[in-house]
């Protein structure tokens, strides 16, 4: 195990780092046997050299402190506490998205992997977020190419990595954005609709559907909806259809809003809102799709207004800021954090999450193939789903832990039927489990 | 190739549908000049001998507060049981030794360097005091459990200094962090 020598004096210099307001929630949750956790993947048009990838892998590592850290149990709180040995660079072998180790480890809270022609960074959600992660494997793929083939270019996301940390790239912008006056969050919603499938312990498949972007925003604009809306709206439905009809409980989608732009934030951290999306059919058992497509309108677009998700992160901030939370020994308050935990967990049917265009500079991005977002599914719940578009293709990947396919099949189905374009990858061959959806 | 029954292009690769199991058709696919995404063979019985994902390299201070403990036990026990107090001395400074040796031994075979040395060399102290809380209800004299002490602390700081650790102060004030 070699050690990161060299390392600039300013940020990187800090011990242990607060966890943030997002990461509060991961890390509360995290443990050696299951940690919340997603991967970006880069695939190029050439196979990957290793030996190159791992010195791009340790020098990216030195330009973002916050991601070289492990989980420890603080008396009031976890925190993150720095780890100077170099992030492991090895041969994808394994399931994606496999939890990583956090506690009792001197490896850091995220993995570099490689296969065939792929870069893909697994990585802890406490320590970062889709659009830190993304500029994180940018940030690697880019002195990639730099090294192998000598060309470079750079973005607001693709940092160089001769360059010092910032203190802007590793602040927790919760806490230095928050409103404190705001009055606390409680945890008040009511539990949501849950897929009752049998889950499978050390299984994962992923399931690739890849559509036109330009097909997918017609058939949403169609709709009077944005391309997230649209595909929530299709989650629902499908969700809906899966419930015979008749879900028990109001049908929610938590989808996470990026807040770097309304608040002109560089950070690498974490720094998105969860919104949600809740549709309620209350005993109706004959709705369509379009009467969900009217009840998801412009829902996402009203919560994150600038003013309305400033007060609504603000509510969460002082709510871990006031006294029980700052003074009060971790073991006393742990029983009641778990409860609000679980109740969180139960308020969503599933997450989707919808990272956007991505872009790379034009001397680099000749050597980009594609680029796959995945994102690890929770302890209760078998389907997350997240998309990332690159070279007008939109690539939705849904995550599960169940065998059975018919959910996928619907959900893909539905949008061929739209007259969208749909491609299929699986990492799991059909296996006789599943069928129609009525 | 293309599935008619889910309407979907397929990967070359596919002979099946992955989604219904129908059989792949061989017609030409509607999103033409698409790479597919390759996985390695999860179930490959050569996975085990690939390089872990994850590293081996792991902290250990699970194990050896377990075996400080079990050391302490046991000498606190026979000090104890025996009321003798050269036993309670050695027994003191053996256990400490040896604990600490063991201690070192472990870091440098499982090239542990960056660990948090400082959180096992509470464990050992703390440990310590316990043994002289034992000697002091043993009717041990003051001085022989200075000397006690003292050759604990040498014995502690022989893997202290393989093992010195960075910015002990912050990471004493991490313990309490918020």
């Amino acid at each position: 195990m070699t050690t990161m020598d060299n390392k600039p004096k300013l940020y990187e210099d800090k011990p242990f780092f607060k966890l943030d307001n997002a990461a509060n929630i991961y890390a509360f949750n995290g443990s050696n046997k299951w940690s919340r956790t997603f991967r970006l993947a880069v695939s190029l048009k050439e196979d990957i050299d290793p030996n190159i990838l791992r010195v791009a892998a340790i020098e990216t590592a030195k330009r973002f402190p916050a991601f070289c850290v492990r989980l420890r149990k603080g008396f009031f709180w976890n925190y993150l506490e720095r780890v100077d040995t170099a992030p492991r660079v090895v041969e994808e072998s394994d399931y994606p998205y496999r939890s990583l180790r956090l506690f009792d480890t001197n490896d850091c809270a995220f993995r570099v992997l490689y296969y065939k022609n792929r870069i893909s960074v697994e990585v802890f959600h406490g320590i970062t977020d889709g659009s830190g992660a993304l500029s994180f494997v940018k940030t690697i793929t880019a002195r990639y190419i730099q090294l192998k083939h000598g060309v470079i270019g750079y973005d607001h996301q693709i940092l160089n990595v001769a360059d010092a940390p910032t203190e802007a790239e590793n602040r927790d912008e919760y806490l230095h954005n928050a409103d404190m006056s705001a009055a606390p969050n409680k945890f008040g919603q009511l539990p949501a609709y849950m897929f009752d499938e049998k889950t499978n312990n050390n299984y994962a498949k992923v399931t690739h559907g890849i559509i036109p972007a330009d097909e997918l925003k017609k058939a949403a604009r169609d709709k009077g909806l944005t391309i997230t809306e649209y595909l929530t709206a299709v989650h629902m439905y499908t969700a809906y259809k899966f419930a015979n009809c008749n879900p028990k409980s109001p049908i929610r989608i938590s989808v996470p809003a990026n807040l770097r732009s309304r608040f002109e934030s560089t950070c690498v951290r974490n720094f998105v809102y969860m919104s949600d999306v809740c549709f309620d059919c209350c005993g109706a058992t004959d709705v369509s799709f379009d009467q969900i497509c009217s009840g998801v309108a412009g829902i996402l677009k009203s919560k994150v207004g600038s003013d309305q998700i400033k007060q609504a992160f603000s509510q969460n901030v002082t709510a871990s800021e006031n006294t029980f939370n700052k003074h009060v020994p971790y073991i006393i308050k742990n029983p009641v954090l778990h409860g609000n935990y679980k109740k969180m967990l139960n308020s969503y049917t599933m997450y989707f999450s919808n990272l956007g265009q991505v872009f790379f500079p034009l001397e680099i991005a000749d050597y980009i193939d594609r680029v796959d977002f995945l994102l690890g599914v929770a302890p209760y719940g078998p389907y997350s789903c997240a998309c990332a578009t690159y070279g007008g293709l939109v690539n939705i990947t849904i995550s599960s832990t169940t065998k059975d396919n018919t959910r996928e099949r619907f959900f893909f189905s539905f949008l061929a039927s739209q007259g969208i374009r749909v491609r299929i990858e699986c990492t799991d061959n059909y296996n006789g489990i599943g069928g129609d959806l009525k | 190739m293309r599935c008619k029954s889910c309407d979907v292009d397929l990967a070359p690769h596919y002979s099946n549908c992955p989604l219904c199991g129908g059989i792949a058709a061989d017609e030409e696919v509607k999103i033409p000049n698409v790479m597919p995404a390759f996985y390695p063979d999860y179930t490959s019985e050569n996975k085990n001998a690939q390089e872990s994902q994850d590293s081996n390299y792991k902290c250990v201070p699970k194990y050896i507060a377990i075996l400080n403990a079990s050391l302490c036990g046991v000498f606190t026990l026979l000090a104890v049981i025996s009321s003798n107090v050269a036993f309670i001395q050695t027994a003191v400074m053996l256990s400490l030794v040896l604990s600490s040796l063991i201690f070192m031994f472990i870091n440098i075979f499982s090239k542990q360097y960056a660990m948090d040395s400082i959180s096992y060399s509470l464990v050992n102290i703390l440990i310590s005091i316990v043994f002289l809380l034992v000697a002091l209800v043993s009717n041990v004299s003051f001085l022989s459990m200075f000397i006690a002490f003292c050759v604990s602390f040498l014995a502690l700081s022989l893997p202290m200094s393989f093992n010195r650790p960075k910015n002990a102060i912050e990471k004493v004030t991490a313990i309490f962090f918020r």
